[in-house]
């Protein structure tokens, strides 16, 4: 009987998602001018706002791009939050998703038949590695760039202060915390509250390094079962993050301060080194800033490059053709790039993008650290887009068993049991 | 209930103390609000608890008329919710409540019982299966969608505190007016109506001020556009602009300014319709 | 009209010889219909979708779910994060209800005097009920934070020992939302007590100051069981708006550390919206709204009768 009431709420929810993509699908398109992407549209895109990228930023956006589609409106719509993930997929669940998003959970949007593929030409200005933002060997998700997931930023002035060179293995960057603990300060600043990653982008860092330079398909792996997180390398990599954490080196708020403010409390100078993504290369401080990409043990550097800055587009958009042309614009316009890079630092993908000379200083700096000789590149720990991407919610539960660890409520060995229990439990969907 | 304010005597100079003691220490967040609205932001930072001296009206003015606020917007945003979800509720409310009021038999319990569940219900839980039935009848994203719901939501709470109070109502009054030929409804209209206002103004403050800082319903059901409201447009702005604290207060009050001024007008209508509603059961 | 007309029970109305108002019941029934669609299709159906759901393990963005049985909330039951997110706001619900409750009625008695120092002193009790936990989880958020208003007075006041990261460890978030709710929540129950006291006839505390009673004696006697009705509603409200505990979390902690404030509330939002399980995030919701009922009955049925004993 419950299935059968089931199969009914089933048979209901069925009927309401056709009428509503009957009703999208029915929008009349007079005949060719739906393919032209120069022909009269009105399109929503969805996106965020942080320190960086203000609502001023997106609507030059928008202007840039409509020096090439000037038959184009774009209405701007922002999520709640930093957190745009969850939010596109309350708006998919309810039926009211934008035309084109940013940044969606790709896994379950194109698992739910929610967004578009692009197609060769679309991708043809990108020079993207193959695999992030493809999922079954489509492609859905457009990147405007890459950044580098961490960066250790630092206060310059305080490392000649107090004598530091920039550390190149990772017992240098403990013995510089240590010299910097030791003048009272704090050495790494990190965040929490509502923006649970920033707590663990440090760790996600040090587990790139660690762990998925030794094997980038670890994902892939750990879900065919040949690793695990108790793995004695994962192991290590978590207690090397967590050492610095018991030796006092992080800030006595990490877990209650959010981006924005973990951001100014850097700004501020209450904190010597930042292990931000490398968008903190637009930070405007009022002291000298340098940077440098995080050393694994041995001293190598394998950079965590992540693509999710991306742009997306609805099955159901009216306008599929005005859609993707105003994606691809803003992933390839040499103006929307430059914008980018300005504003959040981005590391541009397009093909035949020329950074301007006048560049300023941090980012050109980001973009030494991000070619820090022999770098190799992977996709990082927990941001990870398209075909290896952890399983939907799983870095939200990471963080906060990390959280948990920082806060002393559990130890390493539990912490890494319980996220190999909830990699299985959240990998069958 | 004449002498309710008669029989208090004077107070001693030790209560007054004691009161403005413990008052002082409870209001101490709303002295920080209040005093950082008229503050830089470096000002804010380095004294937080200081007057503000030098005094500015730069954040005000900012929130209120730069060319980035949406105060206004979403002000309006929120009366065209807040308004007829009040009405439709003080409506349907009443007219449950007169029934709940005077019905006894087992399916008028029956009916109070399912609800009172609504009362209990935390709407987290009705977000997915609502936006699924608002969708079919093409309602998902629109003000009405929003407005039905709220109406739907709170009429258990309305006519729960107005059944409370049409037991109060001597039942002859009514009697009286069947006996003159008086139709059901002129008798709710012309007898029960007038002796409702006091318990309307409770219902309303109580509806008002909820709706009015709902966040998670505007940003779900309304979604991310135009819709935006005060509160969802402060939620936005924690997120945001969290370091940028001036701005930050002179929101906050902003937003509140609206709610309060609403909420003082009709407070001693709200305590006079509390004080039969508790007293009366 | 006197007192001890009160308490719902019509029962006892026509038990003391009123006359029955039956004979008019039924043609009011009419008056419902309206009030009751809309409760019906907006509340009452979603409920009960959701409350299939919590047998399925439907996802946030299929719509294809099978049945499972009583699995979810089997799993809830031995899932030591939902117990433990579960514990929190039922310990944030019975501090709130103890608390609130208690602080609330000392308040109202210290201020149930005329002249316009009480008023003003009321207006600022009854402020934060106006206000949306948006707005006093900001508030908040900047007294508590590691620079915040408390820490830099109690360094000013020589206890910088005290001072410490009150949002950033499990125990001291989780006291800190407690705190904050509470204050959010005292302003309505004092309007309540205060209305109750209003409705304390004159007579009777002249006549039990004649009888020798204290001013103890004639509250304990007189005054306390006049605000039975009052405490009725009190902790109805706290409990159901304790259990239903939302904003602040989200806003002042992000439901952190470590999802030590998370409460069933947000819990629900995270699992359905964030994990995509909407068949177990229905089954939480279920357990909370059993868990309330229950306890809302039991409660005020108690406290009812106290009121009736009067």
């Amino acid at each position: 009987m419950h299935k059968q009431v089931t199969r009914g709420l089933i048979a209901f929810a069925a009927v309401a998602s056709l009428t509503l993509a009957g009703c999208s699908a029915s929008a009349p398109e007079e005949g060719s001018s739906a393919d032209d992407p120069q022909a009269p549209a009105e399109i929503t895109f969805l996106t965020f706002q942080s320190p960086n990228l203000t609502e001023q930023f997106w609507e030059d956006q928008v202007a840039e791009i409509q020096k090439t589609y000037p038959n184009l409106t774009v209405n701007l719509e922002y999520t709640p939050g930093l957190d745009r993930q969850d939010y596109a997929k309350q708006l998919l669940a309810t039926g009211t998703l934008p035309d084109v998003i940013w940044d969606v959970p790709l896994q379950d949007f194109v698992s739910a038949g929610a967004l578009l593929p692009y197609s060769s030409e679309d991708l043809a200005g990108i020079d993207a590695p193959e695999g992030s933002g493809t999922i079954d060997g489509e492609h859905y998700s457009l990147t405007v760039g890459a950044q580098v997931i961490p960066l250790i930023y630092y206060n310059k002035d305080e490392f000649d202060a107090l004598g530091i060179e920039e550390p190149t293995t990772f017992s240098e960057l403990k013995d510089a915390a240590a010299t910097i603990a030791a003048a009272g300060k704090t050495p790494f600043l990190i965040g929490g509250g509502a923006d649970s990653w920033a707590s663990t982008i440090f760790l996600d860092g040090i587990i790139t390094s660690d762990v998925i330079a030794a094997d980038p398909q670890w994902t892939a792996a750990r879900r065919a079962g040949d690793v695990s997180f108790t793995d004695p390398d994962f192991e290590a990599a978590v207690k090397k993050w967590l050492d610095l954490s018991t030796s006092g080196y992080f800030n006595s708020d990490a877990l209650s301060v959010d981006y924005s403010q973990l951001q100014s409390k850097f700004a501020n100078g209450e904190g010597v080194m930042y292990p931000m993504g490398s968008w903190a290369g637009a930070s405007q401080v009022d002291f000298n800033v340098g940077v440098f990409a995080l050393p694994s043990s041995s001293g190598d550097y394998t950079l965590g490059l992540n693509y999710g800055q991306a742009l997306a587009v609805s099955a159901t958009t009216k306008f599929p053709a005005q859609a993707k042309a105003f994606a691809v614009a803003m992933a390839t316009g040499q103006g929307a790039n430059l914008a980018q890079l300005k504003a959040d630092s981005v590391i541009p993908v397009a093909k035949g993008f020329e950074a301007p000379t006048d560049i300023p200083p941090l980012i050109s700096k980001t973009f030494d650290a991000y070619q820090t000789d022999g770098a190799a590149y992977v996709e990082p720990f927990g941001w990870t887009q398209g075909q290896n991407a952890l399983p939907s919610g799983f870095t939200a539960e990471f963080d906060k068993g990390a959280q948990q660890l920082l806060s002393g409520s559990t130890t390493v060995k539990d912490f890494l049991a319980q996220m190999d229990k909830t990699f299985d439990d959240l990998d069958q969907g | 209930m004449t002498n309710v304010l008669t029989r208090r005597r004077r107070p001693g100079i030790a209560r007054v103390v004691i009161a403005l003691v413990v008052s002082a220490i409870f209001a101490i967040p709303l002295y920080i609000a209040l005093v950082n609205v008229f503050k830089t932001n470096d000002q804010i930072l380095l004294a937080p608890t200081a007057l503000p001296a030098p005094f500015t009206l730069d954040n005000l003015i900012a929130v209120a008329t730069g060319p980035r606020s949406h105060f206004w917007r979403n002000l309006g945003n929120s009366l065209i919710i807040v308004l007829p979800s009040m009405a439709g509720t003080v409506v349907l409310g009443s007219t449950v409540g007169y029934y709940l009021g005077r019905a006894t038999g087992a399916g008028a319990r029956l009916l109070q019982a399912i609800l009172l569940l609504g009362l209990m219900l935390p709407f987290q839980v009705l977000l997915l299966p609502l936006s699924i039935i608002l969708r079919t009848i093409g309602l998902q994203g629109s003000y009405v969608g929003l407005i039905l719901f709220n109406i739907a939501f709170y009429v258990p709470f309305a006519a729960f505190v107005y059944a409370r109070f049409v037991k109060t109502v001597p039942f002859e009054l009514e009697e009286a007016a069947a006996l003159d030929g008086a139709r059901p409804l002129r008798t709710f209209v012309q007898i029960v109506v007038p002796l409702l206002r006091p318990t309307t103004a409770s219902v309303m403050i109580f509806v008002g001020v909820w709706i009015w800082n709902d966040f998670l319903n505007p940003l779900v059901i309304l979604g991310p556009g135009d819709g935006a409201t005060v509160t969802t447009g402060i939620y936005l702005a924690i997120g945001q602009y969290n370091t940028d604290f001036g701005t930050m207060f002179a929101l906050t009050l902003l937003a509140a300014l609206p709610i309060l001024a609403f909420f003082f007008a009709l407070q001693d209508r709200f305590v006079a319709g509390l004080a039969s509603g508790a007293t009366k059961g | 009209m006197t007192l001890s007309t009160s308490a719902s029970a019509v029962s006892r109305a026509s038990a003391r010889g009123r006359r029955k108002p039956r004979p008019l019941a039924t043609w009011r029934f009419p008056f419902a219909i309206p009030g009751f669609v809309f409760y019906g299709g907006l509340v009452l159906v979603p409920l009960v979708l959701s409350f299939f759901y919590s047998f399925t393990d439907r996802s946030l963005l299929r719509p294809d779910a099978s049945f499972v049985g009583f699995d979810n909330y089997l799993r809830l039951l031995s899932d030591p994060s939902f117990l433990g997110t579960f514990g929190f706001t039922s310990v944030l619900t019975v501090v709130n209800l103890v608390l609130v409750n208690a602080v609330g009625l000392m308040v109202a008695v210290l201020l149930d005097k005329v002249g316009r120092v009480f008023f003003a002193v009321r207006m600022a009790f009854f402020v934060p009920v106006a206000l949306s936990g948006v707005i006093v989880a900001f508030i908040w958020s900047r007294i508590l934070t590691d620079n915040g208003v408390l820490n830099s007075t109690l360094r000013a006041l020589g206890l910088g020992d005290l001072a410490q990261s009150w949002l950033g460890t499990s125990f001291t978030a989780q006291a800190s939302v407690v705190v904050v709710t509470a204050w959010q929540a005292l302003g309505l129950c004092i309007v309540v007590y205060l209305a109750g006291l209003q409705t304390v006839p004159r007579e009777l505390l002249d006549s039990a100051r004649i009888d020798g009673c204290g001013p103890v004696g004639s509250f304990a006697n007189v005054t306390w069981p006049l605000l039975a009705p009052s405490l009725t509603i009190n902790a109805t409200l706290l409990l159901i708006n304790g259990f239903k505990t939302y904003d602040i979390p989200v806003v002042m902690t992000g439901t952190g550390p470590g999802g030590a404030t998370s409460t069933v509330a947000t819990e629900v939002i995270r699992v359905g919206f964030s994990l995509n399980r909407v068949g177990l995030a229905s089954a939480m919701a279920i357990i909370m709204l059993a868990v309330v009922a229950f306890i809302t009955v039991v409660i005020v049925g108690l406290l009812q009768r106290r009121e009736v004993s009067n």
